[in-house]
């Protein structure tokens, strides 16, 4: 350990392999761009659209848990700042929707650098349970609130979104196709700076944090400016992924943030494999395949997802990720042994 | 998480074990769902929450809806351009969930239902409607108070139950007002959208009919422990108190009154039903509201036919929350007019068209109309009083 | 009113001290923060339910249930949570997975109506001006002997140092001979069966369903905050600050004023006390 879990992970594979395998991640999501072309069914875009959204969430809690290591329940509730923020203001005022909006996920930043300026002090459970006051209080005060509707929450039309030119396409996000297309490039972006991040030295820094503070101090990180960043970049994922969830449903309603839905996030970077750069779209496989595609009941469905994380914690607590190097390994250890037998 | 090391086998067994079930959920989603497009039926789709916390309410639409396709079907269905046609209603669980809400509006769509029924709860029916309401050839009837504000004249979505806005709310308090003639009330209601109207507009319509509102709050509708509530209401003495207006609410809130002795006040609800005292018969008056007519009244002449058609079907008879059944009943024995009528199940211009005009149907429980917004109106409402384990019902005109 | 708030406030701290009870002894022996204890809660009111209404008298399910349910706790913690042992956050992950699986089997045995227990006691007394239930002051008797007994058991008895010991070190106790996988799967049943002994008091006393669980069990863990971890003795006076804080906030004040209480009294502990009334001091990060 210490140094040398800091350090690069020595891949045994070339220089090229390993470029490879750190850009896939990133440049593998862009295939969701061209969706379009294969299926025109709206409720295949729809399907996707939905499970995109989620792995934005585990985009934001990815940051705070896998590379910070603290389990945050509140990234719904940041989300929910934003979302409430463009909501309220859009339908009051004539602001600039993309004002509105980059001054919502500024917020939303804003309020996740506070978060994290309390966890400086405290142990790491200690944190979980801020966060789920911090949740439980959003969701009191959105819920009292006149402005924000109350229990009812306000329309957040897709229709208020201007059509936005890209070249000689015309992304028109009223339309379950537009709207697919737009969490599409928001995702793939999201996705690839999330991933450049955990590349760069701030992300090694980041893993330096969290597995042994007093090292990486003495190796120059400062571990409150670096929590800082990861804070602040969890923060502005947050609010995107709050954004396009409340254009998703087209309402802003407080049961959108709760804690229930922040447990969900928690359960599918679970089996998708904490920490891990892939994480975000396996997550969506997940929840593409459980929640939209697969015909079982509304009850059984949370009921199986908790069961299979149950079994994965035990068995395989880095995640479904882990499993294929752990497998190919076994694979090349038996084939190895074969070729032993043989010879003999 | 820690970083632990396994046995090598252990892994291959494990790694083996998380691809079983990936491939198992791949393999349920390759059976394709039906697409249920058998020429010779009228389609309709009804989404209603049959799981979640309004699952009750859920069922009772069910078994309204049940009861209105069998009063078609079984004597001869209808008759549309000169084919005999049944009517088929296919019920979908939205789970009470915007999410839940969404994913089964795209199944439908991929389906090509045009004739919807619901959502009937607030959020899934504004989450639902958002994707509907530009598409002209979907027609959707919902009883969701959220609906409101989307009627336009000659517009697409019908309200299929009365006026809930603020003016109506205010008439409703009026006539409480009128009735029990109390001078002071207090308003209790739970914290979700349909006891936020409630609470809001039935205060401001009793302080324009001149009653003191001494107390009004909201709770949590996961709420168990009353008796502080109890003792708050108690203590500003009035005349009435207005009870939550989900039952589920509202019965431990009156079980918890009983049980501390505070019977002697008179009480009264709106969009609940006599189940909130089934458990507090100590309670010495209980006004409720109904929107229609009480279907559990075995003296009520009106209903007469719906009732033998309910117990038929279900075996026994119907019980307050199937206010709920009655609500639905009718509206799709009038959609199924409207066709009818229209002479065609495509052209949706023409169905609410036609929808609008509708006065007779076969089947038909209550008198309703729908006017040009699409909103239905029924001419008289009923007041039910529980009192010494004897209900009076009083029809008004709201 | 006073007097009827009073008693309300005796009853959510009795109610809640119970709840946090058995949380607090779990994590003080195994550093797990068992999130599913609300729905084991909730699961042994169902159960109650079930063979109450099927005509069991009520003091034999309760009993039954609780020692039905300590062994379920003890067989869950040397099945599941002794793998994650240690790993405060990893247990609390898990224990969301059971939260989901036990709510989903109440869903599909039980059904999502709301359900009623027939009172213990029917009637009320006259106090002064107030009129009290019952039931409720014979629940609040009965949880306080039991708190009380536990606690003393807790300090007196040979089997509550063995508790402590294991608690506080771990090592040192294993070398004094304790059997320390033992004590720790007597310690998650006794936690379990103090959840099920909440569980079946506080059904009969209140219409449930499974939002009991999640909300008692936020409740248990902003009174052990309070209190200070892994002290039974401020999960007691956490429980009784909450309580009357709700109760008489939700009288006087109003029903919004008193959902706040609770997220502003931990707000205020976590930046001033983060360790709470009685706990240990906390390691800095």
């Amino acid at each position: 350990m210490g140094v040398l879990a800091i350090a690069e992970r020595r891949s045994t594979s070339s220089a090229t392999g390993k470029d490879l395998r750190r850009a896939a991640p990133i440049v593998l999501p862009l295939v969701l761009l061209v969706l379009p072309l294969v299926t025109s069914s709206p409720q295949h875009h729809s399907w996707v659209a939905a499970s995109l959204l989620w792995s934005l969430w585990v985009a934001s809690l990815n940051i705070v848990w896998g590379y910070v290591g603290l389990l945050s329940v509140a990234q719904l509730a940041l989300g929910a700042i934003a979302a409430y923020w463009v909501a309220i203001l859009g339908a009051r005022t004539d602001t600039n929707l993309g004002v509105l909006v980059v001054v919502g996920v500024l917020l939303s930043m804003v309020a996740s650098v506070l978060l994290g300026a309390v966890s400086t002090r405290l142990k790491g459970f200690y944190f979980t349970i801020i966060t789920i006051a911090f949740a439980l209080t959003v969701s009191t005060i959105l819920m009292n609130w006149d402005v924000a509707g109350r229990t009812t929450g306000l329309m957040f039309l897709r229709s208020e979104i201007p059509v936005i030119h890209l070249g000689p396409y015309e992304l028109i996000a009223t339309t379950t196709e537009g709207f697919y297309v737009l969490t599409a490039i928001v995702f793939v972006l999201a996705n690839a700076i999330a991933a450049l991040v955990l590349y760069s030295r701030a992300g090694r820094a980041m893993r330096a944090v969290r597995d042994d503070p007093q090292l990486a101090r003495s190796l120059g990180f400062s571990p409150a400016a670096i929590r800082t960043l990861a804070f602040a970049l969890s923060g502005a994922l947050a609010g995107v992924a709050g954004i396009l969830h409340a254009y998703s449903f087209q309402l802003v309603v407080p049961e959108l943030f709760a804690i229930d839905q922040a447990l969900l996030a928690v359960m599918l970077i679970v089996l998708a494999g904490l920490g891990n750069v892939w994480a975000p779209v396996i997550a969506g496989i997940i929840y593409l395949l459980l929640y939209q595609v697969a015909p079982i009941d509304g009850d059984l469905r949370a009921g199986l997802l908790g069961l299979v994380v149950i079994l994965v914690i035990l068995l395989l607590p880095r995640g479904i990720v882990d499993a294929v190097p752990a497998w190919r390994r076994a694979w090349a250890h038996r084939a190895a042994s074969h070729s032993e037998e043989a010879s003999a | 998480m820690a970083n632990r090391s396994h046995p090598r086998s252990r892994d291959l067994r494990l790694a083996g074990l998380g691809m079983t079930i990936m491939v198992l959920l791949l393999g349920l989603t390759a059976c394709a769902s039906d697409s249920g497009d058998e020429g010779g039926e009228l389609r309709i789709a009804a989404v209603l929450p049959l799981t979640g916390p309004a699952a009750e309410i859920g069922a009772a639409w069910k078994a309204g809806i049940e009861i209105a396709e069998d009063v078609i079907n079984d004597n001869g269905g209808l008759t549309i351009d000169g084919n005999k046609v049944d009517i088929k209603v296919k019920i979908v669980d939205d789970e009470s969930t915007p999410a839940g809400a969404q994913r089964v509006i795209q199944e439908l769509l991929n389906e090509d239902y045009q004739l919807f029924f619901g959502p009937s709860t607030s959020a899934n029916f504004q989450t639902a409607f958002a994707t509907l309401k530009d598409d002209e050839r979907r027609l959707v009837l919902s009883p969701a108070q959220a609906a409101e504000p989307f009627l336009t004249t000659g517009g697409r979505l019908f309200k299929t139950q009365p006026s809930q806005s603020p003016e109506a709310l205010a008439g409703f308090a009026q006539q409480f007002a009128d009735y029990l003639k109390p001078e002071t009330v207090a308003i209790l209601q739970p914290q979700d959208p349909g006891g936020d109207g409630v609470a809001q507009n039935l205060a401001k319509g009793f302080e324009e009919a001149g009653v003191d509102v001494v107390y009004n709050n909201q709770v949590p509708a996961d709420t168990r422990d009353f008796l502080p509530i109890v003792s708050a209401i108690r203590n500003t003495d009035p005349d009435l108190v207005i009870t939550p207006y989900l039952d589920s609410v509202g019965g431990p809130f009156l079980q918890q009154a009983a049980q501390v002795g505070y019977v002697d006040t008179k009480f009264a609800n709106y969009g609940g039903s006599s189940a909130q005292v089934a458990e507090a018969p100590q309670i010495s008056e209980f006004t409720y509201m109904l929107a229609t007519r009480a279907p559990d009244n075995p003296d009520d002449e009106v209903l007469a036919e719906f009732r033998a058609a309910y117990e038929e079907k279900f075996g026994h008879a119907p019980k307050p929350i199937d206010t709920y059944a009655l609500m639905v009943y009718d509206p799709i024995l009038m959609l199924a007019q409207a066709v009818e009528d229209a002479g065609t199940s495509t052209d949706i211009a023409a169905i609410a068209e036609a929808l609008r005009e509708v006065t007779d149907w076969k089947g038909k429980a209550l008198p309703f109309s729908f006017d040009e917004k699409g909103l239905i109106q029924l001419e008289t409402m009923q007041l039910a009083t529980l009192r010494d384990g004897e209900t009076t019902y009083t029809d008004f005109v709201p | 009113m006073f007097l009827e708030a009073a008693t309300s406030g005796f009853f959510l701290a009795a109610t809640y001290a119970i709840a946090a009870f058995g949380l607090v002894i779990v994590f003080g022996v195994l550093d797990i923060l068992n999130f599913a204890h609300g729905a084991l809660l909730v699961l042994s009111a169902y159960l109650a339910s079930s063979l109450i209404i099927g005509g069991v008298p009520y003091w034999i399910a309760l009993v039954g249930i609780v020692a039905v349910m300590a062994l379920a706790g003890m067989g869950l913690e040397r099945t599941i949570f002794r793998r994650v042992e240690g790993e405060v956050i990893a247990g609390l992950v898990v224990s969301i997975g059971i939260i989901a699986i036990v709510d989903t089997a109440i869903l599909r045995f039980w059904g999502p109506e709301p359900r009623t227990l027939p009172r213990l006691v029917e009637g009320s007394v006259s106090v002064g001006s107030a009129t009290l239930p019952v039931d409720r002051l014979l629940i609040i008797a009965v949880v306080a002997v039991v708190l009380v007994l536990a606690q003393v058991a807790l300090t007196r008895s040979r089997w509550g140092k063995v508790l402590r010991a294991t608690a506080q070190q771990q090592d040192a106790a294993s070398l004094q001979g304790i059997p320390v996988d033992r004590v720790k799967t007597v310690a998650f049943g006794i936690g379990t069966a103090l959840a099920a002994l909440a569980g079946v008091v506080i059904a009969s006393t209140v219409t449930f369903d499974t939002h009991l669980g999640e909300s008692l069990v936020i409740k248990s863990f902003i009174v052990i905050i309070i209190g200070g971890v892994g002290s039974t003795t401020g999960a007691m006076v956490g429980a009784s600050i909450l309580g009357f804080a709700e109760a008489f906030g939700s009288a006087y004040f109003g029903v919004a004023v008193a959902q706040l209480i609770p997220l502003i009294a931990l707000a205020a502990v976590l930046l001033v006390r983060p360790h709470g009334i009685f706990g240990r001091r906390l390691e800095r990060v």
